[in-house]
Order: C-alpha cells, then sequence, then structure tokens
C-alpha cells in the first residue's frame, strides 16, 4: 500500500510542517493542549521512527505504513486510558484532537523514510521537523488562547473581548494572513520558493 | 424525515467539520492548480468513503463494541476499518478513465483527517443505521462543497492583479473563515 505515490503530496512535501497542523490546529486551543499535542506528536514520530528503523527488512515496504499505524494508535489509546484514570480533565480538552495524531503526516512519514542509505540523517531530519512542527503548534495554541481569552498563561493582555478571531471562522482569517506575512517577508529567499 | 434533513443540512452548513472542527484542513494547506472536475472527484470520494465507513462503523460499534463493553477498542477499531475500506477500494480493477481516478485520490482521502475525526465525533452519538448514512453523507458534502468553493474562487483570483504573497495558501484560509462566518450564521435554525 503506497500511500505517497500521488501527485499531491509530491507537491506538497515541501509544506510538512504546515500540512502536519491540518490534525491539530482544532485542538490547539491554548498553550496547556498545543504542548500536549506537539509533545505527544514528536514522541509518536520518535517512537514510529524507532520502531520502523528495528524492523527494517522484517515487514514488508507494503505493510509498513498500516504496521505504523497501528503501533501509533495502540500508543495513544493507552495514553488516553492512562489519561482518564489521572486526568481526565486533560482527555476531555484533547478529545478527538489525541488519536488524530496518528494520521499526522510527520507520523505517517516514518514508514516511507527508512528505505535511504543514511537512516541517522533521516531519523534526525524527521525529529528536527516535529520540532519546527511543536513550536509552531505552541505558537497557534499561545495566539488562540489569547485571542479566546485575553490572557496568556493567566496573564491578562488584552482587557476587550476578542474572542471573534479565536473562533474558527476568525482563526482562520488569521491564520490566512500569518502565512500571507511570511510569504511577503521571505519573498524571494528559499522560504518563498517553498511556500508558492 | 424532516430530523434526517436537518442532520444532512448540518453536516453541509452550520456543523460543517472544516469550518466548525478546523478538521480536514489538508487539501486547502497546499497550493493546488487542479481542475474544477478534479477537486470534485476528491469530495465525491471523501464522500463515499465517510459513507462506507460510517455504514461499516455503526454497525461494529452497535453490534459488537458496546454489548461486548469494548469500546475502548474504539480507535483501533476505527483506523483498522478506514485502513481495510482503502485497501479494498485499491484493489478495485482500474479499466477505465474513472476507476484511474478512483485510485489516485484515496490516499489523499486516507490523509483527510475528516474521515476519521467524524468517526470519532459522531460514532456514539448515532442511532439508527439511516442517521448514521445520512450524518455521513452530510460532512461528506458539506467538504465536497467547500472544496469546489474555494477552488473556483482561487481560480478566479489567480487571473485578479492580487499581490504574489496573497495568492494560494493565504487566500484560501482567509476565504475559508469568511465562510465560516457565512455559515455561522445557519446556527440555530
Amino acid at each position: 500500500m503506497n500511500l505517497f505515490s500521488s501527485e499531491f503530496w509530491q507537491e506538497s512535501r515541501v509544506l510538512l510542517v504546515l500540512v502536519a497542523l491540518a490534525p491539530a490546529l482544532g485542538g490547539a486551543t491554548g498553550i496547556r493542549n498545543a504542548l500536549w499535542l506537539s509533545g505527544l506528536t514528536l514522541l509518536a514520530i520518535i517512537g514510529a521512527g524507532l520502531v520502523n528503523v528495528a524492523l527494517k527488512g522484517v515487514i514488508t515496504p507494503g505493510a509498513r505504513t498500516p504496521f505504523t499505524i497501528v503501533v501509533t494508535i495502540t500508543l495513544i489509546s493507552l495514553f488516553q486510558i492512562y489519561l482518564s484514570i489521572v486526568d481526565s480533565a486533560l482527555l476531555e480538552e484533547l478529545g478527538i484532537y489525541l488519536p488524530l495524531i496518528t494520521v499526522n503526516i510527520l507520523v505517517l512519514r516514518q514508514s516511507v523514510l527508512f528505505e535511504a542509505e543514511d537512516v541517522s540523517r533521516e531519523f534526525r531530519g524527521s525529529i528536527w521537523l516535529g520540532f519546527k512542527f511543536a513550536l509552531l503548534l505552541i505558537f497557534i495554541g499561545g495566539l488562540r488562547e489569547l485571542f479566546l481569552t485575553g490572557e496568556i498563561t493567566g496573564a491578562e493582555v488584552f482587557a476587550r473581548d476578542i474572542s471573534f478571531f479565536g473562533e474558527p471562522g476568525g482563526f482562520l482569517i488569521v491564520l490566512g494572513a500569518l502565512v500571507a506575512l511570511y510569504k511577503a517577508v521571505f519573498s524571494g529567499s528559499a522560504a518563498d520558493r517553498e511556500v508558492s | 424525515m424532516g430530523e434526517l434533513l436537518y442532520i444532512l443540512l448540518g453536516g453541509v452548513f452550520w456543523n460543517n467539520i472544516v469550518l466548525t472542527h478546523l478538521l480536514g484542513l489538508t487539501p486547502f494547506l497546499v497550493e493546488r492548480k487542479s481542475s474544477l472536475q478534479k477537486t470534485a472527484g476528491m469530495g465525491f470520494m471523501t464522500t463515499i468513503l465517510l459513507i462506507a465507513a460510517a455504514l461499516f462503523t455503526f454497525i461494529i460499534y452497535d453490534v459488537i463494541l458496546v454489548p461486548l463493553g469494548l469500546t475502548y477498542l474504539n480507535n483501533l477499531v476505527l483506523i483498522l476499518l478506514l485502513l481495510v475500506l482503502v485497501i479494498f477500494m485499491q484493489m478495485r480493477p482500474q479499466n477505465s478513465p474513472r476507476e484511474r481516478a478512483w485510485h489516485f485520490y484515496l490516499p489523499d482521502v486516507f490523509f483527510n483527517t475528516a474521515v476519521f475525526g467524524m468517526l470519532l465525533l459522531q460514532v456514539a452519538e448515532w442511532e439508527t443505521l439511516v442517521e448514521a448514512v445520512v450524518s455521513a453523507a452530510g460532512v461528506g458534502l458539506g467538504f465536497a462543497i467547500l472544496l469546489i468553493i474555494v477552488d473556483s474562487i482561487n481560480n478566479r483570483v489567480e487571473k485578479l492583479p492580487v499581490p504574489e504573497w496573497l495568492k494560494g495558501v493565504p487566500i484560501q484560509l482567509i476565504i475559508l473563515g469568511i465562510l465560516a462566518l457565512a455559515v455561522s450564521g445557519f446556527d440555530g435554525i
């Protein structure tokens, strides 16, 4: 089963971090949620990578993606059971966005990454991508928390109600503006070639 | 009948999974230069997969998982079901252009968080099989219509003197945001 064969993914590979945001964006409504989601995604990337490296040659390439999915969802389900015992409020906050880590492109990518000669380089590269994803998600979580509550980790920043920008509709406009700003600032640079 | 229509229209408008839960955003976060036909094909594929997944999920959840008290296996069962459906669909012969198009969109549809997200969100809420199918059809139609609207606007924007930095992903996200505000007006009907 080759999930990365279509033209769509060939085109979008340079935008991996942005695409990886898709499953987590809705859940990152605050810094706390974003920290948990990004941390768990990073752990899932490392876990899926290690499992795929360890079982290289044992599992056929065609079965690697389903295998990675099953391993990741099992680990996440175990973590959900653990959270339901120790912190059910957090489990409720993360909701469906926790199992959605399984279909994160950065996690699934681990199943096709280790065909290359230099496995260590690929592994370091994917951890670095995961780290960039985590930083971006925490930034987005912080921004949404600021818009929704007017506070950042309890410290009041805005006295007025600007929750509109934290709601899905308003935040999509904010996100669009941020990507536009990024393109404008890095116009003509390597970053521009990545986005356009 | 009225309730089913409400569920269907809710999935398309006021409960649109992309605009209310920010799920299934992947196609909007990449710059695509595809024809309207290709976009409609992807939307159609997603709707078919959603309906098939809802049908089987309802049966498995209500007939096996709930009676046996195995609901904690929900995530694993749902993702395995999706995998089986995608693999099964990939095994179809690819003789005609339409069949080849089906095959082409499958991986992208599987990655779409709208599919897995919809199942996770709604599986425990469905009371009848018909409700599950109608609800999935609504979510799929909502996603497909949104994809077509955004692509159509994007195609027109490309011909206008819009700054280069606003083209593509930024304008797609801003259009989505405006559409989200528009459909929120339907809430409470």
